[in-house]
């Protein structure tokens, strides 16, 4: 409660850029003094980026700029929007980083043509995500993410694994009928396809990644430190080693224990469907053979793949790293020690709201970090260097963004150009491919640059020449056509309007004419469909719009 | 403290020294077998080696040498003297995806990599501060200075007339002159955001966008003398060819690193858990590529007027080795120790530093001397980072701490 109304006395009015004369009420500074929030229309857009994928209605927009005390109610609407699950996905994909262009066993081998080549990839790693994202929406309590006796599936895994999938198009509930365990995502083979293993390293990388993603401890940061008491080149000596020298035993007295419980997921044949495919129950004790060891959860024995899921709803780490790992992912940044305080806060939240991700999710953006719009002069070398307050659309958002407020999607040839490296640009939009790529790029770059300019090209285009040159409805031009000129009061409506909507800010007169003239000085040389597909352009990669 | 003042990164536009010392970055995918090459240990009992394998001198460097793989003693003949090979380097991992990000970073966690921090030096001074042409690169918080051309040419593409003509919805813009002022309008734009931005975030926000731009700017006026796009895939695919774009580059002016992939025999991968003779095809490969390479560096001038040869630095790595003992299906499994190659500029060539012992583990060494001595310091890719920072000029201390100190005896004063 208190935090929700500390928020509410931060939302400022709306700033106007390019506008001097007409500044209205200045942020206000947050009860911590380093950090000064957007104001509400800016907050609310981050919000529904954030939480949506997309820009905020136009009468949001007015709605909180008119009574801050609003944002609130728009912020929990949108936690109840169905598009929170698709966001989610997105939003979990970066940090799991499931959703490679290329899987070992590969599309052809289920008869897939290349056109089908992206959507099979993305299915595929989207599995665990869906089943996460479908926890979250559906206030199921998170510990069914590693003990659901279900899965998410669509048209394509439900093809090519044996998956009993609920009717219905896109992503249903679906059961695997190999008889796996239920092990929620550690029972997905989009898990375990991304992580895989090799038949000497039997499952251990595998542990390395599930104790990561699900207590968010990263084994592999501990120096191997040898003793040179062991010879690592004799292979039983090692063995023996991981079973009995303290420097291996350190870490190796937990992953032996994790990776004999993962057998089921054990392939002998590489890059094979059915092998790969299939869960192999008849391989569940081969741990114990080769490993030595009976599968534990970090000491506590337990009962094979469904009991190491119930071993993690057992440890503590596994709500804070639930609330570390959302919590990073909306203030886009790596939390540390110093964020201990509103971390802990956080979690007491999270476990006294039945360990529920959208309650979460609220707790998260009314943090003052989340709200951050920029610093105040109090801040610290060290606030300057952590805070996110102005964060880049990902290559996600800048293609639901787009879609969403003019219709273009770019795809060719059966891919998602933003969502994919093979012959798209994630990752020179600054996003991960989950392999060579594992961190979001803060910052503009140039090839960021370059691709925002053809997305906002195109997009720009598709909607001038839908809306204005084909005169249809649309989302953007409501009060011109193209027989409207500078001057005429709804060119200057149009294009205020235009920038409010598409960045939540009041633009002032001077701005207003400079893009009035630019629209002009297009329109001598190529017309006006031209003009207000430039204009477009410039405002779809505006700072204020690809900055939120 | 106040912030006033912190939140301008203070390195976005200084300009570098004439001659500054540019480095190029050849990362061998998948974990190369060092007895293969860098590390003759053919008289130990342990360690499986190559049967008709001889232990070779030339120009200093001491190699395997094979029949299957004479394009390294050929290499070594013409330019073993500028090569320096570091053996016994402890990477602390055996997964591909952290021996690659400590081996180029020196750490597990979310840190730039060498190249990375190096073309960051000088902030966004170079329109591509580091090009990845192919391969990983970690940008930290430095990505604003990562620039990739993406692995199938995409950089190439956007900056084509027909860039948006991969596209299942058509798009029609019908004026590059139109094109071109609407750049102008945003770049000014860029300029009135920025002159309004507050403290902190929408001040690097604007100045980084600004400067991506205007990068964009000159890459476009130079893009016709660079082949972004080299391609290739499979058998087709050309180091040198990618290292040609990462060269015309650092002879431009334009970058500062660059980092190409060599993925081995075929683009098979240096992977090699079965199948271990990929390997004598992938060194094969590889040296064959590193004499076009070298080759290709002599006949070009930097912009200071001096040979190219004289301001780069090349350095070959893989992000681990692989294990001495074959294992049932023909291959070798992973293994901590790894080596590296630096050659060119500010490199002692003609000598080998570190060494394994009996059961391949890395000696440690004098810094000094690059002598093994049992009192000396076990090696570790923050030492070859060291290295690499001290020869483009930077504090490794700054960088690393000051327990990481730099190979000495690679570095030529």
């Amino acid at each position: 409660m208190r935090l929700l109304s500390l928020f509410l006395l931060a939302c400022g009015n709306p700033a106007t850029h390019d506008s001097a004369p007409e500044a209205v009420v200045p942020a206000v500074e947050s009860p911590e003094g380093a950090l000064v929030s957007l104001d509400a229309p800016r907050l609310l857009r981050r919000m529904s980026i954030d939480l949506l994928g997309v820009l905020p209605a136009v009468e949001a927009l007015d709605s909180v700029e008119a009574d801050p005390t609003k944002l609130a109610l728009f912020r929990d609407s949108y936690l109840d929007d169905p598009r929170l699950e698709a966001r989610l996905v997105s939003l979990y994909a970066e940090r799991w980083q499931t959703r490679l262009d290329d899987f070992e066993v590969d599309h052809w081998e289920y008869d897939y043509s290349d056109l089908d080549e992206f959507h099979y990839e993305k299915s595929i790693g989207e599995e665990p995500l869906r089943l996460m994202a479908h926890v979250a929406v559906h206030d199921l309590p998170w510990t069914e993410v590693v003990t659901a006796d279900y899965t998410l599936a669509n048209e394509v895994t439900a093809h090519i694994w044996p998956i009993d999938r609920s009717p219905g198009s896109g992503w249903t509930i679906g059961r695997y009928t190999d008889r796996r365990p239920a092990a929620g995502v550690l029972a997905t083979n989009g898990m375990w396809w991304r992580y895989v293993t090799t038949l000497s390293n039997m499952n251990r990388a595998r542990v390395a990644a599930l104790v990561r993603l699900l207590a968010c401890q990263d084994m592999l940061a501990r120096p191997v430190e040898l003793s040179g008491a062991v010879s690592l080149s004799d292979e039983d000596a090692s063995a023996v080693a991981i079973r009995s020298e303290p420097a291996c035993q350190s870490c190796h007295a937990a992953v032996e224990p994790l990776a004999a419980a993962l057998f089921g997921f054990w392939t002998v044949i590489d890059y094979n469907p059915q092998e790969n495919g299939h869960y192999h129950a008849e391989r569940e004790n081969l741990g114990v053979e080769y490993l030595g060891v009976e599968p534990a959860y970090f000491g506590q024995p337990v009962d094979g793949l469904a009991g190491l899921g119930l071993a993690i709803t057992d440890d503590p780490r596994f709500y804070r790293c639930a609330v570390q790992a959302h919590t990073e992912l909306l203030w886009r940044r790596p939390t540390d020690s110093g964020d201990f305080d509103q971390l802990e806060s956080l979690r007491r939240a999270f476990l006294s709201d039945d360990i529920r991700i959208r309650p979460l999710l609220r707790a998260i953006t009314d943090t003052p970090e989340y709200r951050a719009g920029s610093l105040s002069p109090s801040a610290t070398e060290a606030d300057a260097a952590r805070v996110r307050t102005v964060r880049p659309l990902t290559p996600d958002l800048v293609a639901s963004v787009m879609a969403d407020q003019t219709g273009f999607a770019w795809t060719w040839e059966g891919f998602e150009q933003l969502a994919n490296d093979d012959i798209g640009y994630r990752t020179l939009l600054g996003g991960v491919d989950g392999y060579m790529v594992s961190e979001p790029q803060q910052d503009p770059g140039v090839t960021w640059a370059i691709v925002l300019q053809r997305v906002a090209e195109a997009a720009a285009d598709r909607a001038v020449s839908t809306e204005l040159v084909d005169g249809n409805t649309g989302a953007l031009f409501s009060r011109v056509d193209l027989r409207h000129r500078p001057g005429d009061p709804a060119f200057t409506k149009e294009m205020s309007g235009l920038i409010w909507r598409l960045h939540a800010v009041r633009a002032g007169p001077v701005r207003i004419e400079r893009l009035a003239s630019f629209w002009t000085d297009i329109e001598a040389l190529s017309g006006p469909a031209e003009a207000w597909r430039r204009v477009l352009s410039v405002l779809l990669r505006d700072p204020d719009m690809v900055g939120y | 403290m106040g912030s006033a003042g912190l939140m301008v990164p203070s390195r976005l536009w200084s300009r570098p020294a004439d001659g500054e010392r540019k480095f190029l970055f050849i990362y061998c995918k998948g974990g190369w077998d060092t007895l293969k090459v860098f590390t003759p240990m053919l008289d130990a009992t342990l360690i499986d080696t190559d049967v008709d394998a001889v232990q070779a001198e030339e120009n200093g460097i001491v190699f395997t040498d094979h029949a299957e793989r004479p394009a390294v003693r050929s290499f070594f003949a013409e330019w073993g003297a500028q090569g320096c090979v570091i053996n016994g380097i402890e990477v602390r991992s055996i997964t591909h995806e952290r021996c690659r990000r400590i081996m180029l970073t020196g750490s597990g966690e979310g840190t730039s990599d060498w190249a990375v921090q190096m073309a960051s030096e000088t902030g966004q001074y170079y329109p591509l501060p580091h090009l990845v042409v192919t391969g990983p690169a970690f940008s930290g918080r430095n990505g604003a200075s990562v620039v990739r051309a993406g692995e199938n040419g995409q950089l190439a593409q956007l900056l084509g007339p027909d860039a948006l003509a991969a596209s299942d919805m058509e798009v029609r813009f019908v004026s590059s002159e139109a094109a071109a002022m609407e750049e102008a309008f945003l770049r000014s734009r860029v300029d009135r955001y920025l002159a309004q931005a507050s403290p902190g975030g929408e001040m690097r926000f604007g100045e980084l966008y600004g400067a991506a731009m205007d990068n964009l700017g000159v890459l476009r006026d130079q893009a016709d003398q660079i082949e972004l796009d080299p391609g290739g895939g499979g058998c087709r695919r050309n180091l040198a060819e990618d290292a040609k774009t990462a060269l015309t580059c650092f002879e431009m002016g334009l970058s500062r690193c660059a980092m190409i992939q060599d993925l081995g025999w075929c683009s098979t991968g240096w992977d090699n858990h079965a199948n271990l003779q990929h390997q004598d095809l992938s060194y094969n490969e590889l040296f064959t590529y590193l004499s076009a390479i070298m080759s290709d560096l002599e006949t070009r001038t930097a912009t200071s007027g001096r040979p190219l040869s004289e301001e780069v630095t090349i350095v070959v790595m893989s992000e681990m080795g692989r294990h001495p003992l074959m294992n049932a299906t023909g291959g070798r499994d992973h293994w901590t120790y790894t080596s590296a190659m630096m050659l060119g500029a500010g490199v002692v060539g003609g000598q080998v530093v570190g060494g394994l012992d009996g059961d391949f583990v890395g000696h440690p060494i004098d810094l000094k001397s690059g002598g093994v001595t049992s009192t000396g310091t076990g090696l570790l890719p923050g030492h070859l980072g060291a290295t690499l920072l001290t020869l483009a000029g930077i504090d490794p201390g700054t960088e690393l701490g000051p327990d990481v100190h730099p190979i000495e005896a690679v570095i030529d004063p």
